[in-house]
C-alpha cells in the first residue's frame, strides 16, 4: 500500500533517484537451474538402476555394447548435472549472498556444504536416496533464496519423472 | 527533515532492489555515522548514490564506500567521499513487494 502510494507520488511529482550503480549489467541469480540439475541427477539414478535390473532380468546380464553405450550416457549426464548443481550453488552462495543474509539465515553455510557433499556422493555412487536428499536440500536453499528476494514460494510436484516435490517461486 | 528517494540499479541487492524507496534522515546524522551504515551521497562523477560505508578515515572527514552486490562499482573507483557530500542516511526502506 505504501509502495503504491509512493509510486503515485513518483508518477505525479517525480521522486529523486539514487544510483545503486554497477560496473557491468548485474548478474541474474536464480536457483531454478540447480534444482532442475538436481532432479536430473535423481532421474539418472532411477534410469541407471532400472536399466541394470532390466539387463539382469531380460538379457542374462550380458551387458553388451548397446547396454554399455546407454549406461555411459546416463552416468555422463549424472556427472554433468551434479557438477552443474555445485557450480550454480557456489555462484549464488559466493556472489549473491552477503553478510546480512548469512546473519538472517545462519544455516546457509552448512546447507551449502551439505549440498556439495551430496552432489559429490551422487557423482561417486549410484545412490537413489542421496539424489533425493540432494533435491530436498536444494529446495531448502531455494526457499531461503526466495524469502531473501521477498518473493513467495510454494512446493509443487515437478512435472517430469520422478515427480519430486520442488520449491518454486509464485510468480 | 526527511527526504524520499527511489533506488535505481542493483548494486545494493539483495538488501535494496531497484525501484524500492528509501526515507532519508537529512539532518543531524553526521555525528552518528559509523561503519556498515548505508548512506546517500553526491559523487562528482556518478551523481547521487547509495552505498555502504566500509571505513571512516582517521580525521573523520571522509569515508570509503562499497556496494553490497559483487558487480558494484568498486570502492577504489568511487574514491574517498567527503563527509560533507553525504546527503542523508536511510531510516525506512519500502520494498516493491511490501
Amino acid at each position: 500500500m505504501i509502495f503504491n502510494f509512493l509510486n503515485k507520488i513518483d508518477e505525479s511529482f517525480g521522486i529523486t533517484e539514487v544510483k545503486a550503480h554497477c560496473d557491468v549489467p548485474c548478474g541474474v541469480y536464480d536457483p531454478i537451474p540447480c534444482q532442475i540439475a538436481g532432479m536430473t541427477v535423481a532421474r539418472m539414478m532411477d534410469t541407471i538402476t532400472e536399466l541394470e535390473a532390466h539387463e539382469v532380468k531380460d538379457h542374462n546380464g550380458t551387458r553388451d555394447l548397446h547396454y554399455q553405450n546407454k549406461i555411459t550416457r546416463m552416468v555422463n549426464e549424472k556427472e554433468r548435472s551434479a557438477e552443474l548443481v555445485k557450480h550454480e550453488i557456489r555462484v549464488i552462495w559466493g556472489d549473491f549472498y552477503k553478510e546480512p543474509q548469512f546473519k538472517s539465515f545462519p544455516e546457509l553455510h552448512n546447507l551449502v556444504h551439505e549440498i556439495m557433499l551430496l552432489a559429490s556422493k551422487c557423482k561417486q555412487n549410484v545412490d537413489v536416496q542421496a539424489s533425493r536428499d540432494l533435491v530436498t536440500k536444494l529446495n531448502r536453499f531455494s526457499e531461503i533464496f526466495w524469502e531473501i528476494k521477498g518473493i513467495a514460494s510454494h512446493t509443487i510436484k515437478y512435472h517430469c519423472k520422478p515427480n519430486l516435490d520442488v520449491v518454486f517461486p509464485k510468480f | 527533515m526527511i527526504k524520499i528517494v527511489k533506488i535505481k540499479g542493483h548494486s545494493m541487492s539483495p538488501e535494496y532492489s531497484s525501484g524500492d524507496y528509501l526515507f532519508l534522515k537529512v539532518s543531524f546524522f553526521r555525528k552518528k555515522i559509523k561503519r556498515n551504515m548505508k548512506v546517500v551521497f553526491n559523487h562528482p562523477y556518478y551523481g547521487l548514490m547509495v552505498k555502504r560505508i566500509v571505513s571512516i578515515n582517521c580525521n573523520g572527514k571522509s569515508i570509503l564506500v562499497e556496494g553490497i552486490h559483487s558487480d558494484s562499482v568498486s570502492t577504489e573507483a568511487m574514491g574517498v567521499i567527503p563527509i560533507d557530500s553525504i546527503v542523508g542516511v536511510p531510516f525506512w526502506h519500502v520494498r516493491q513487494r511490501s
